[in-house]
Parts: C-alpha cells; structure tokens; sequence
C-alpha cells in the first residue's frame, strides 16, 4: 500500500455542528439501574439474557436426563417434558441470542466501532432494555402460574397450542405471547436506534464501507428483525384474540374434549406461514452477527485483512435479503402446492452460495495467517467447523424430497443446533473473551478459559453429531420416551445416554465460564486498553473501559478501513484506523 | 465521489476527509430517519395481516363483516385531521405560528373524534353480531382496526407534545421539525386507513385484493 504523505491536518476538516448533547446521570439509580449509557445497557442485556439462557440450560439437562434414562426421574412427566422442549427452544432463539448478539453487542459495539458517543436516542435504548426485562419476566411467570408454561413446543402451532390437553393452554401460551408480544415492542425500539445510528452517528471518515464487519452484521440483522417480527407480533396477537375473544384465525372447526369447539373456520396453516415467515429470518438474525464478529476476531487474531471485504458485506446484504423467501422450507411436511416446494427448496440453495462464500473467504483469511492460538481465535475455528457441518446437513434439509423422511427427527434438531445454537454460541464466546478486556480492563484467567473451551467444543460435538444418526436411524424429536420401539436396536439408547453425559459435563464447563468472567472482573490482571494490537476505533479509547462519551474530548477521524494488519512497509503489524496516512508512513520500516 | 458500490476501503485516505454529521443537526434528522424506519415496520405489520385477511377469503364459507356507514364520517374525520396537520406545516414554514398552534389542536381535537367514532362502530358491529366473534372477517375488522387505532393513539403521544411545545416555545425551527414529524405520521397513517378500509371494509373489493396479494 502506498501512502502520500500529507500533513494531519489537511485531512481533518472541522467538524461542521456541534456533538451530540449526552445525558449525565446524577444518581446511582440514574447511573447503574435507569442507565442511558449503551456500554451499561448492553451489560444488562447480556446479564439478563445470559441468566435466563441458564434456565434454558437446565431445562435441556432434564429432557436429556429423560431421554437418557427414561421415567427415572419421577419430576419429569410428559407434561413437563414438552414444557422443557418449549421454553428451552424459545427462550435460547429469542431471548438469549437474539437479545445478547443486538441488544448485548449491538450496544456496546456500535456507538464505540462507528466512532459515536452513544446511541442517537440513549433514553429510548434504556426504555427498551427495561421492557425487554419485563418480557423475560412474563416469561419467567409462566413456570409458576396454573397449568405451567406453555408445552406446545418452540413454534406453538395451533390448533393444538391453545387446545386443552396441551400443557400450559391455559395462561401459560397466554403469557408465552404476550412476553413475545412486549419483547418485540422492546426490541423495535433498540433496533430504530442501532439502523439510526449506524447510518447517522459514524465519526468523520467512517464511510460505510469502512465499518467493521462486526457492525455489518449486526446492522443487517437488525433491519431483518425490525422487518421480521412484525409477522409474530401478529400472529401473537391473532392466537390471543382466539383464546380470549374466541375469535376464529388459526382456529378451525374442531372437537375438543368430546364436544365442539366454539371455534368455526380458522386456519392453523396461515399461522404457520407467519411464523415462518419471522422464524427463518430469525435464523440469520442470529448468524448475521456472528458472521460479522467471527470475521473481525479471524482477522484480528490471525493477523491478517479480511479476505473479500466487500465480498463479505454484500453476502450479509444477500442472505439477508434472500432470507425473507425460503420460510416454507420449514413447511414441507404441512402440506403445499408442488411447485411451491421447489421454488422454496431453490431458493434455499441458492442462499448457500453466498454462505459459502463467507466460509471460504474465512479460511482464505486463515491461510498463510500468522495465527495465534489466542482463545477468541480458538472458539472462531470452533465456529467454523461447527458451521459448516450444520450448513451441510442444511443442503439435506433445504432439499424437499430429502428433507420429508428427516422432518421431525433428531436429524433435524442436530442440524439446527449445529448451525444456529452452538455455532454462535461458539462466536459469542469468543467475543466476550475478545472483548472482556476492554469492558472490564482485566484479563480473565487463561486456563479456565481454555479448559471451557476445550470442554465445550469437544462435548459439543459429542452431543451433536451422534444425534445425526439417531435421525437418520428415524428417532423422532420431541418424543417424551422411545424405548419399547421395534425399529429402534438397543445401541439407540446408548447413544443418547452417551449424549446427556456430554451435555451434563458441557453445560458444567459453562458455570466455569460465568464464575471465570464475574471473579476476574474484580481479581483478574489488569489489562492494557488494546491487548490484541487491533485497529478498530473501540480499542483506541483514552481509558479502558470507556468513560461516559466513549472517546476523549474529540471524537476520532478515521482514515482507513479496520484491517490494516500486516501492512507491508509499515514496522507494527497493525495501523489502527484513526492514524493518517503520513503517521503511519512514519511508522513505518525505519 | 466513491460510494457503497465503487469505494475501495483497503485503501486509505489520501485527501481531506468527507465532514460527517454529528451533534444537534443530527438529532433532527434522526428523528425523521428513525420515524421513516418505524413507518417500514408498522407498513410489514399491515400488509401482513392485509395478506392474511385475504388468504382467508379464498375459501369457500367466507363471510364479509356487516356494512358500518359510520366508518364513512370517521374517515372524514381523519382526512380532516391530517389536512390540519399539513396546513399546520405549511403555518410553520411561513412563520405564522398563531395558525400552527390552531392548526395543531384542530388535528388533535379531530383524531380524538376519529377514536371515539371507531369504538362506537365497534359497538355496533358487537350488536350486529350479537356478540359472536368466530366469523373471521369480524376478528379481523376487530384486530385491524383496533391497531390502527393503537398506531393514532400513539400518535397523540407525540401531537400533545408538539402542541405543548408550539404554545411554550418561539424556535418556529424546531417546531417545523416537530410539526413536520407530526404530519408525516398522520398521511401515513391515513394512507394505511384508507387502504384498509378501501379495501376489507366497504364490500365488493374482493378482487381487487386477491390481485393484490397475488392470489389470483
């Protein structure tokens, strides 16, 4: 790369108004609790979906433990089996990754990668943290009210969601849709702040292309959740309606009990295109972040530019986009006109290309990198090995001839786990070690670390890849027991007792994990404010953590993209974005 | 100039920097980028339940709501109320801010009318009825209606605001912006109105939304 000298000042023009007016809390309710800050609110996000993504933890350890050693267990019935299925599924896809990777990431690493103060609306970014708490908290009430939780498994079809006999049809579904209801209230309100201040709040220089790939994806993720969720908003509203009002929308004339239903001509199939329709973007609202982060921690930590930049930004545009027309895939078995089959088993294939891309342009950054084996780097390769092979099975699944005799196996549930539950759980993991010491300014200790990772990549992988040939083998998914099953040999069994001593010993590696981040936040070594020798503007801050403002009194110029690594000429192996081209000509091989 | 097609980010800065926006302009126009952002969001959310209303009207037992003419004087209403809110816009780029504040309150005291009107019309509906909500056309024209309603509610919020703010302040700049943001709202949210009520609630329209929502 070639640079011209200049002098710095020639490159920065004033800035033309004024800096955004930032709120100063007075009182410590005002400060830790009410915050305005997105560096605090993020942290509350990440703590409460963290939280109440541990439950979900230990409601897959009792399925697990049912499956593996059937009735042992007298706590665990078939009602409560299926209520485990439900919640486990629903609060791990919605309100633990989706609000970790925007809410969690989205607020801290916005307004700090694009070179903002803070958010353009700080009080609505903390309203909406509030009223995503408040959604966990129906939620959580559901457990405990009469009936139970809802147990109509993570889609809630109806008829039978809301159909007695079903556990939890009575106020457990109600409050299941109403939290569903108020987190997406919660949610549009942080995601008009990140599109907001992505596209208006960037520091000078920062031009689009320019942004972090991390903030790529959390952008693009946002505007598929701002346009997704609306499709559950209402047909949350619309099973409601049919509960309380006795409305007839997904209801169709049914016998219930021996009797009639009240219910005339709804129906369930127009709940399952609305579902899908949010629930496959879901999917990419939960990868596009972790593809964004992944590429920033491969980059970074194998020393090297992305390979493709704008390659990478436009495949998370395009999968994205195309992620709004391949929701039937998910509806083979329900029931469609042939050529909608095809048109939607197309579709899904070619949305492989430009994954594909991302894969191979994530190897070819590794290739001839200079690699550290650091921990983000760890759970980044983790991440790819456990993505693709999910992506594999998904070419299996896309397809409709294939996909019918796999549908409602555990085939299925280990390609989804695979590619959108451990995948980026695997990237969130590597990025709260990435990031940890720039939000606490200690180091966590390493060989925890490593044991947790270890621990669960390898178990991981126990747990998933068995579960393959399980479904092959036929074994059908949210079955309460399978013994006594003629199609069935003995070894089936074994294997899924091999699988819940995985999951047991990898859920423990992530009590490690919490205790490692919480002690070492106050014992941990203190940490330099750019440990990783990293370019992009959040490691450039005057104090680690940031102050109130992010930056110093000025707010950074940026000058070049955020993976000048490895420049040759230049003396360091990193340039980061806020240095002009003359200082890092000076910098350069003396 | 490069942009998001043509730039080449791997290569850095080699002239002045392009000033970014930044500060109290910015708060301006972020309130108008957000309120363009929400109005995508509440535009899926209609045409979703528009698509669903008429997916269910393909089949064969499909019943249309009983006619409600109130529903006539309560798009008058809203039409009005938006008409003042554009003539309040107009007051307010002219600088007659005496014609802004009427304005302004003419809108609100008129989208309160329109609110009532629809629950009165829900009250009649409820009558026609008798009370049983299992035809799904009547669910809908409760759902659909009911929200709209909500969205004007909401609406409120923020012409109460600016009504406060046009009677407290003489900044006849930020009270374009306000105004402004204000009327937006409304046009869209009359837009939406009278494709809805256009199309599911004043009868004989049936092809008209099948062809929309490419069923036919």
């Amino acid at each position: 790369m070639e640079h011209i000298a200049h002098d710095e000042t020639s490159f920065v023009r004033p800035a033309e108004v004024g800096e955004m007016e930032l709120y100063h809390a007075k009182t410590w309710l005002g400060k830790y609790v009410f915050s305005q800050d997105a560096k605090t609110i993020a942290i509350q996000y990440a703590a409460t979906a963290i939280a109440i993504g541990m439950v979900a933890l230990v409601l897959s350890w009792f399925m697990r433990l049912q499956l593996a050693w059937p009735n042992t267990f007298t706590f665990i019935d078939p009602a409560y089996y299926l209520q485990a299925v439900t919640m486990h599924g629903m609060i791990m896809v919605v309100y633990l990754l989706t609000a970790l990777f925007l809410g969690g990431f989205g607020n801290y690493l916005i307004p700090l990668m694009v070179g903002a103060r803070d958010m353009v609306f700080p009080w609505l970014n903390m309203i909406s943290f509030w009223v995503y708490f408040t959604a966990v908290l129906l939620l959580a009430a559901s457990f405990f009210v009469g009936g139970g939780s809802t147990g109509a498994g993570w889609t809630l079809y109806p008829p039978q969601a809301i159909l007695p006999g079903t556990p939890g049809s009575e106020a457990g579904i109600l409050l299941m849709l109403a939290s569903l209801a108020v987190f997406i209230i919660g949610f549009t309100m942080g995601g008009l702040n990140y599109v907001v201040t992505i596209l208006q709040a960037r520091t000078r220089g920062m031009t689009l292309m320019r942004m972090p790939l991390t903030v790529w994806g959390i952008f693009v993720a946002t505007v598929l959740a701002l346009f997704a969720f609306p499709a559950l908003f209402v047909s949350a509203i619309m099973m409601s309606l049919d509960v309380l009002l006795g409305t007839s929308f997904f209801m169709p004339a049914i016998m219930t009990m021996g009797s009639e239903a009240e219910h005339v001509g709804g129906n369930p199939l127009l709940f399952q295109h609305l579902f899908w329709f949010f629930g496959h973007p879901e999917v990419y609202i939960v990868a596009l972040p972790a593809f964004g982060i992944v590429s920033d921690l491969i980059s970074i930590h194998a020393r090297k530019n992305i390979f493709g930049y704008r390659m990478m930004v436009w495949a998370i545009v395009i999968i994205g986009a195309l992620s709004f027309v391949v929701w039937a895939h998910h509806m083979y078995v329900s029931g469609m006109n042939p050529y909608f089959g095809f048109f939607f088993a197309t579709t899904t294939l070619i949305i492989a290309v430009p994954t594909a891309l991302k894969v191979y342009n994530w190897v070819l950054t590794l290739w001839q990198g200079n690699i550290h084996l650091t921990i983000p780097m760890l759970f980044s390769i983790a991440f790819l090995l456990f993505f693709i092979n999910g992506g594999m099975t998904g070419l299996f699944l896309g397809n409709a001839t294939v996909s019918m005799p796999l549908s409602d196996t555990l085939f299925v549930v280990a390609h989804f786990h695979m590619v959108m539950a451990v995948a980026p759980v695997m990237v969130v993991c590597g990025a709260i070690y990435h990031w940890y010491p720039k939000i606490t300014g200690r180091w966590y200790h390493e060989g925890m670390a490593r044991f947790h990772f270890w621990v669960t990549f390898v178990g991981s992988y126990l747990v998933f890849l068995p579960m393959h040939y399980l479904g092959i083998m036929g074994v059908p998914r949210r079955y309460f027991e399978i013994t006594g099953t003629t199609f069935l040999p003995d070894s089936a069994q074994n294997v899924n007792a091999s699988i819940t001593i995985a999951a047991l010993v990898v859920g423990v590696a992530q009590i490690v994990f919490l205790y490692n981040l919480i002690v070492s936040a106050f014992n941990g070594k203190k940490a330099p404010g750019n440990p990783w020798n990293a370019t992009s503007l959040e490691w450039q801050t005057e104090t680690t953590p940031p102050g109130h403002g992010n930056f110093g009194k000025e707010l950074p110029c940026v000058y070049r993209w955020a993976y000048d690594y490895s420049v040759p000429g230049v003396e360091d192996d990193f340039i980061p974005q806020n240095v002009p081209p003359r200082n890092a000509q000076a910098e350069g091989a003396q | 100039m490069s942009n998001i097609f043509t730039e080449q980010p791997w290569i850095a800065d080699t002239g002045p920097i392009a000033p970014g926006l930044s500060g109290a302009e910015i708060a301006l126009n972020s309130r108008r980028s957000a309120l363009k952002v929400l109005l995508s969001v509440v535009s899926i959310f209609f045409m979703l339940m528009i698509v669903a209303y008429g997916g269910r009207m393909l089949y064969q037992d499909w019943q249309p709501t009983p006619q409600i003419s109130l529903l006539w004087a309560n798009t008058g209403l809203l039409l009005l109320s938006s008409l003042c809110l554009q003539a309040a816009l107009i007051w307010a780029r002219a600088d007659k801010v005496p014609l802004v504040r009427g304005a302004l309150v003419g809108a609100g005291v008129l989208t309160v009318l329109f609110l009532i009107g629809q629950l009165v019309a829900w009250q009649q509906l409820t009558s026609m009825v008798l009370g049983d909500f299992s035809n799904p056309s009547v669910g809908f024209f409760f759902m659909i209606t009911g929200i709209h309603g909500l969205h004007m509610a909401g609406g409120m919020i923020a012409l109460v605001r600016a009504i406060s703010r046009a009677f407290g302040q003489s900044d006849v700049r930020a009270m374009e912006h306000n105004v402004s943001n204000c009327a937006l709202y409304w046009h869209y949210l009359l837009g939406v109105w009278l494709v809805v009520f256009g199309l599911l609630f004043t009868g004989n329209n049936f092809e008209i939304l099948l062809r929309i929502c490419g069923f036919i």
